[in-house]
């Protein structure tokens, strides 16, 4: 485990008595994210598009991704706990080589033709080129120590990980998927809230996730929402 | 059948330390309005404590809490009942009703935290009413017992001067209530038992508590518990003080520690009302019928669990254990019932608590007392009063509101 100092509880933890942790499985290379080999690469072509340096808002340490990828990006400075790329996150929750993605192929189509300093088209081809990421949530069905879930995570570097269609339609999907497989559902979110550039679509993408989560929950299945920093928006939690 | 919409959207939320978490982020809040938030003010931390997050755990206990989770909140075997039953306590002690009370109130007597801690495993508290607190007075989650996962509920009185201060003796506000509420709705959704330790004075009585909706939290607790569709076994572990007490005590088995007391009025409460003293609390306490054997006669409980010699304090291990034992016993009994016949038979219970007689009866009665004293006197002593509800007519049964 590459975690150097311990943390700070909860308030009133008993965690750490009750909870003995498991060693995290990480994966020498990236590679869970995917079920088919050839897909693998292009997911991953444009990983080091990102700064190979973060600087933390907290105390201005500037560790290198690689570095922070061993201490599940919490700062070595001040322990603040940095935005996590989904990649890592994904690999940090779940069971290695058990994630398998839904909806690969779920694109953005700029339906309003937006333009503000840049057009629309331009910011998500910028977007997918930093992050490798087709649009802001992943999702797909993995194991977390042996229990089978469906896991959605967003991605923060990806438009500030907001929710247009496509990350609606995602969500939903995996609602239902969940629903259709009588599983848990673990969602980890790290969202500006609607994504401007759809207008009303987006806004009207609270109302779907929400009555996704809500047929979900109808099933008597367990939702278990993590809030990671930063969190905005009315989002469905 | 039980219906899920029936019950708030439930999830567990987890924060991360530190995280920033709104609907509206703080820079916008200062251009919109031109006054800036206070600094901590989307905090996880500062949510965590306005009731709004479960729980703030770090990044390297997350992959084990929800691995908890998800394999805890889910629909369990029912587990087979061996038809074993504990007979009920011997009322062996020959404490007056005030040394009962002087037990339950006892400074080292076990409070919740220490029988959670002795009877269950891997208790993961989760916090908050999602409304705006969370109040130590009442904590509960979930925790394995023998092997079950239970949601459990308790009051806690703390300790120390300090946990006694933060839990303000055992007196909570309605954001406690609001969160047992919540913790037994979970329960609800995925069918796990529900235990309650019930061990308060009473409710918070102050102007912020009732300003907040004390005596609506008390109530909505009493209606939605008496149509809950899984088992409630409630436990009083200590002084169960009136509406405070009942908000956790509606339960399909009651159980009551040997010394533990169940009173509708403190006994100095009493004496003040009545006789304007405080000082005849001890022969108010008598009274009042407030230890267990006596609450076992009149049917408000059902089982007295005993206590070592002494009471628990002397040996709070023995007690956790015989405690266990109980709590394990009657959750047998009530987990093999469907929740459909659970939620009549709760309904039915509560239903028929308390004698009432006929005016005509009781104009006869009073005659007959009148007449014929000695014939009287002898009616008294072989018919008590209680019977006569066996009596009645049943009443038509009443559709409660939300089944």
């Amino acid at each position: 485990m590459g975690v150097r100092t311990t943390q700070e509880g909860p308030p009133e933890s008993v965690l750490a008595q009750s909870f003995p942790l498991s060693p995290h499985p990480r994966q020498k290379r990236p590679g869970v994210l995917s079920t088919a080999g050839t897909k693998k690469k292009r997911m991953f072509r444009h990983k080091f598009s990102m700064p190979l340096a973060v600087k933390c808002p907290g105390c201005g340490a500037e560790p290198s991704r690689s570095a922070l990828e061993e201490w599940l990006y919490i700062c070595p400075g001040c322990n603040r706990h940095l935005t996590m790329p989904s990649r890592v996150r994904v690999e940090t929750l779940a069971d290695p080589g058990t994630f398998h993605e839904f909806d690969r192929g779920l694109v953005s189509v700029d339906p309003l033709e937006f333009v503000d300093l840049q057009s629309y088209r331009e910011r998500l081809r910028e977007a997918r080129r930093v992050t490798g990421l087709r649009d802001s949530v992943t999702s797909g069905l993995c194991r977390i120590e042996g229990h089978r879930v469906v896991l959605m995570v967003f991605d923060f570097e990806f438009l500030g990980g907001t929710m247009g269609s496509v990350a609606g339609e995602k969500i939903a999907r995996a609602f239902e998927e969940a629903a259709r497989r009588h599983l848990p559902v673990v969602s980890v979110t790290a969202s500006g809230g609607a994504r401007v550039q759809e207008g009303m679509l987006s806004l009207m993408q609270m109302a779907k996730v929400a009555a996704a989560a809500a047929m979900h929950h109808r099933e008597g299945l367990a939702f278990v929402s993590i809030l990671a920093d930063p969190t905005f928006g009315g989002d469905y939690r | 059948m039980f219906r899920f919409w029936q019950i708030p959207l439930l999830g567990v939320i987890i924060a991360e330390p530190g995280a920033q978490i709104g609907f509206v982020g703080p820079r916008v809040i200062e251009q919109t309005t031109g006054v800036p938030p206070p600094r901590d003010s989307h905090h996880a931390e500062t949510l965590f404590r306005a009731g709004l997050i479960d729980l703030v755990v770090s990044r390297q206990d997350l992959r084990a809490i929800v691995a908890y989770l998800v394999s805890h909140l889910k629909r369990q075997e029912m587990p087979e009942s061996d038809g074993k039953r504990l007979g009920p306590a011997l009322n062996r002690n020959q404490l007056s009703a005030w040394q009962q009370v002087g037990i339950a109130r006892h400074s080292e007597r076990p409070t919740a935290r220490h029988y959670i801690h002795r009877m269950t495993t891997r208790f993961l508290e989760l916090h908050g009413d999602r409304w705006n607190g969370d109040d130590p007075a009442i904590i509960g989650g979930l925790a394995e017992l023998d092997g079950q996962t239970i949601v459990i509920i308790a009051q806690e009185r703390g300790r120390t001067p300090e946990e006694k201060e933060a839990s303000h003796r055992g007196m909570a506000f309605p954001e406690g209530y609001r969160k047992a509420l919540r913790l037994m709705q979970l329960a609800a959704k995925f069918e796990l038992p529900v235990v309650t330790l019930i061990d308060c004075p009473n409710a918070q009585a102050s102007y912020e508590s009732e300003h907040r909706g004390i005596a609506h939290a008390l109530a909505s607790n009493l209606a939605k518990m008496s149509s809950l569709p899984t088992p409630i076994v409630s436990v009083i572990i200590g002084e169960g003080g009136s509406g405070g007490a009942l908000a956790l005590g509606v339960g399909d088995r009651v159980l009551m520690l040997e010394h533990a007391i169940y009173s509708v009025i403190s006994p100095e409460g009493a004496a003040s009302i009545l006789y304007r003293d405080v000082t005849r609390a001890e022969a108010v306490a008598e009274k009042l019928k407030l230890t267990a054997h006596d609450l076992l006669k009149l049917g408000i409980i059902d089982v007295v669990v005993p206590e070592p010699e002494g009471g628990a304090h002397l040996n709070p291990d023995a007690a956790a254990n015989a405690l266990k034992s109980h709590l394990l016993a009657a959750l047998r009994e009530v987990r093999t019932v469907s929740p459909r016949r659970l939620r009549a038979t709760r309904y039915e219970r509560y239903r028929h608590i308390g004698p009432v007689g006929l005016s005509w009866r009781e104009w006869v009665r009073g005659a007959i007392r009148d007449g014929f004293g000695v014939v009287a006197g002898l009616l008294r002593g072989t018919a008590p009063r209680q019977g006569s509800t066996q009596a009645l007519k049943p009443m038509k049964p009443v559709r409660t509101g939300d089944s």
